[in-house]
């Protein structure tokens, strides 16, 4: 029976150490996921922290350099927009009007520099345009 | 007509299923023969009716019936036969059909061997949890999503099918993963029925052994596939992204393979036993969360849960499941109980526990990084999300965990080792690891996980081998035959035992693969004009052009690039864009893959003036990754085949 507990003992520590270590590595790796609206409100909430914005591909804005693999575009949600810039390509379904999620930091000058572009909802299987996606 | 023919196949499944439910339970509670065969012959005639549901639905698609809207939104009329019939799962609705008609099909071949066998004792509860997950998989196809909904008016051509599903592989990965994730329902089914009618002796986990084993292999091949899929047609260089559609069908692989190994522990020693059945309730209860995230989209968005009937049915499955099934398990907790009978750290079931720790752990990271977003929004109003880099980091060492736990089981006795014995027999895969870690670390090698993760592979691979050497050796020697012959005797005796050498060479393999691409990856991108090289490692890229083709179904944008490695010329490679009407452009990337390495090409954009972005990716070992997991699933199927029968007689089961 002393065995038993010892066992349990034994477990409940590993246990409590694996948690711990998972908590500590989370603290520093979650991001803030935000429409484009919510983000524009504050921010400076952001600047340094790693955030997700959800929002749309403003269709006017989009500016490819090709020779520095620089990216530009607003992001929208019909309400509020932010300049975005993506040092890389973009992905096959990125194009003006696209749901797009980006993931980076927005700099004190208010330009989010972006580390990834996802679009949004990669639908594998639905078809696209087909979803009221714009009702967030 | 289709659609009401189709609508009222799957209606009248429905009410044969809520009918079997009834009969099995009555059967269940009052052993009443009758009832037990109705049961039986319900599951049939559902089995039936699904069948003709899906022959029904491809016939929509072979003759373009557009005014079936699932056929028009998944398919056209220039779409080859091939991908017409794999339409069928390229859906929600159609492939909750085809998941809920390989469920009838698992229930039928359940009835079967268990007349074969002659001990039905457990059959009518067993068919119980059956009837009731194909019922409710039922209400979703005929209520919430009924893939024979009609369309008016019928469109004169399809959508089509998404360019990005149009890839062999993504033919194949959708049923097998299917035929993973239903085939869990069987040993659940079976685990319930011993719960509920209090038949807790072994008999249950033999029952279920070789069930268990297919689902895994074809999870396993799923996810393989899947892998590769993504590979080789999303562009991105890599191949798992810990996407939440990757993880769904992650996690019960990961709890499929501990409950695997736990229910050896039982066999042998008869312990474990609330362990495994905790296990395989929540394997079940995680395909069946797969099945919802795969296909509802619930975690990417959040928002898509108000929108669509399926999250709230879903998620009430899940709740009376997991709370109906963990009550049932605690009212048998008295009679389950058994003390913990683990003397010395040293045995091979205190390593099976091990195993079964990291894998639950590991499971449990990735389920609540899965679920986080959902989470956060729940508790803090406020969608927090865990990218891919926090996912790597976190599997790290339950991966080092797992592969050392490998290394060292083969050496291993059940009960008690004696360590002179142990340190003997690891002794040689000990020192061939020091000297690759030696070796790698004079090469540069300077990551150190990944240092550690080879050596330890090279381990496994070693202790495995040289194991199975070691009784093949043996056996020789008694039976007087040549190594060989011996050894090849031994897989096709002890399947079970030989199966399991094979798929840990190839789990090794594969960690050999895994670390190799995600740790040591280099990629360049640039806009290049025709004539300019791009240069990665020893390989030198020369961009020849673009040039337009047109296909019957497509067209297509091609940059064209010659290789050389090392100043000779190592041939041309080409990636493209694919342009497929009514779709968004998807890229074909080129890739060269050789044993130590792949060269991986993409076109990721062109200008007017003929200039084109290219990114090259090298990727170290990734070949290793598909040929471990080919490795590891016919180590699976030798494992699965049964016990070779001796010609004399009937042989009883035989335990390995």
């Amino acid at each position: 029976m002393r065995s038993a507990r010892r066992t349990w003992l034994g477990a409940i520590l590993l246990v409590a150490g694996a948690v711990a270590i998972f908590l500590s590595g989370m603290r520093h790796s979650y991001q803030y996921f935000q429409t484009v609206s919510e983000f524009a409100q504050t921010p400076g909430a952001y600047v340094d922290r790693g955030v997700r914005i959800n929002g749309m591909v403003d269709s006017s804005s989009v500016e490819w350099q090709p020779d520095s693999l620089l990216l530009r575009f607003r992001l929208t949600d019909g309400q509020s927009w932010i300049p975005v810039e993506y040092h890389g390509v973009a992905p096959d379904l990125f194009q003006a009007g696209q749901n797009v999620v980006v993931e980076g930091k927005v700099g004190h000058d208010g330009v989010f520099r972006a580390t990834q572009i996802l679009v949004k909802c990669p639908s594998k299987y639905e078809p696209v345009g087909e979803s009221p996606k714009s009702s967030l | 007509m289709t659609s009401l023919v189709g609508s009222s196949l799957l209606f009248s499944a429905l009410l044969l299923a809520v009918w079997g439910a009834v009969a099995s339970w009555t059967a269940a509670r009052r052993s009443s023969s009758p009832h037990a065969l109705s049961a039986e012959r319900a599951a049939l005639a559902v089995f039936l009716l699904l069948t003709l549901s899906c022959v029904l639905l491809v016939r929509a698609f072979l003759v373009h019936d557009f005014s079936i809207r699932y056929v028009a939104e998944y398919s056209s009329r220039n779409l080859p036969l091939f991908y017409l019939i794999s339409s069928l799962w390229a859906g929600q609705a159609g492939s909750l059909l085809f998941w809920v008609w390989l469920l009838s099909l698992y229930t039928v071949a359940v009835i079967r061997s268990e007349r074969r066998s002659g001990d039905r004792q457990l059959l009518p509860a067993t068919l119980l949890s059956l009837h009731l997950t194909t019922a409710f998989f039922l209400v979703l196809t005929s209520i919430a999503t009924n893939p024979f909904e009609p369309l008016s008016p019928a469109p004169s051509d399809g959508r089509g099918l998404n360019p990005l599903l149009r890839n062999p592989m993504m033919v194949l990965h959708p049923p097998s993963l299917y035929v993973g994730f239903v085939g869990f329902a069987v040993p659940f089914a079976y685990a319930m029925a011993a719960l509920g009618t209090n038949r807790l002796d072994i008999a249950w986990i033999r029952k279920i052994r070789r069930w268990t084993l297919f689902a895994w292999l074809f999870l396993t091949l799923g996810n393989l596939l899947g892998a590769e899929w993504a590979y080789v047609e999303l562009g991105w260089g890599g191949y798992w992204g810990w996407d939440p559609v990757e993880n769904a069908s992650l996690l019960p692989w990961i709890t499929g393979t501990a409950f695997l190994h736990s229910v050896i522990v039982q066999e042998r020693k008869g312990l474990l036993r609330v362990w495994n059945f905790s296990l395989i309730i929540v394997t079940f209860a995680l395909t069946v969360l797969g099945t919802f995230i795969t296909r509802s989209g619930i975690i990417s968005s959040v928002h898509a849960f108000g929108r669509s009937s399926l999250g709230p049915l879903f998620l009430v499955f899940l709740i009376i499941t997991l709370a109906v099934s963990f009550a049932m398990l605690f009212r048998r907790l008295p009679s389950l109980r058994r003390t913990l009978e683990l003397r010395t750290l040293l045995s091979e079931e205190w390593a099976i526990l091990l195993t079964n720790i990291a894998l639950s752990g590991w499971a449990l990271v990735v389920l609540w990084g899965t679920l986080f977003p959902s989470v956060s929004e729940a508790l803090l109003g406020r969608s927090l999300t865990l990218g891919a880099p926090w996912f790597s980091a976190m599997s790290r060492p339950f991966g080092i965990a797992l592969l050392f736990l490998l290394a060292i089981c083969r050496a291993l006795n059940w009960g008690r080792t004696d360590w002179r014995a142990f340190a003997r027999r690891m002794a040689l895969p000990l020192a061939v690891a020091l000297g690759v870690a030696a070796v790698a670390l004079a090469g540069g090698v300077k990551h150190g996980a990944a240092l550690l993760a080879y050596a330890l592979a090279v381990a496994v691979l070693l202790a495995m081998i040289v194991d199975a050497l070691r009784i093949a050796k043996a056996k020789a020697k008694t039976s007087q035959v040549s190594l060989a012959s011996a050894l090849w005797n031994l897989i096709g005796r002890q399947r079970r035992l030989y199966g399991s050498y094979i798929v840990h060479i190839g789990v090794a393999v594969m960690f050999i693969g895994i670390v190799g691409s995600s740790t040591f990856s280099r990629s360049v991108t640039r806009t290049v004009s025709p004539g300019e090289t791009i240069d990665i490692g020893k390989y030198a890229l020369r961009f020849e052009g673009l040039k337009t083709e047109s296909h019957s179904d497509r067209t297509s944008v091609v940059a064209r690039v010659s290789v050389t490695n090392s100043g000779k010329a190592f041939g041309e490679m080409t990636s493209r864009k694919d342009f497929y009407p009514n779709y968004e452009p998807v890229t074909e990337v080129g890739i060269r893959s050789r044993i130590h390495e792949d060269l991986y090409l993409v076109l990721a954009g062109y200008e007017r003036d003929g200039r084109a972005t290219l990114q090259v990716f090298l990727n170290p070992l990734t070949l290793w990754l598909w040929v471990g997991g080919a490795l590891a699933a016919v180590g699976g199927i030798v494992a699965w085949l049964p016990p070779r029968r001796e010609k004399t007689q009937r042989t009883p089961p035989k335990k390995r």
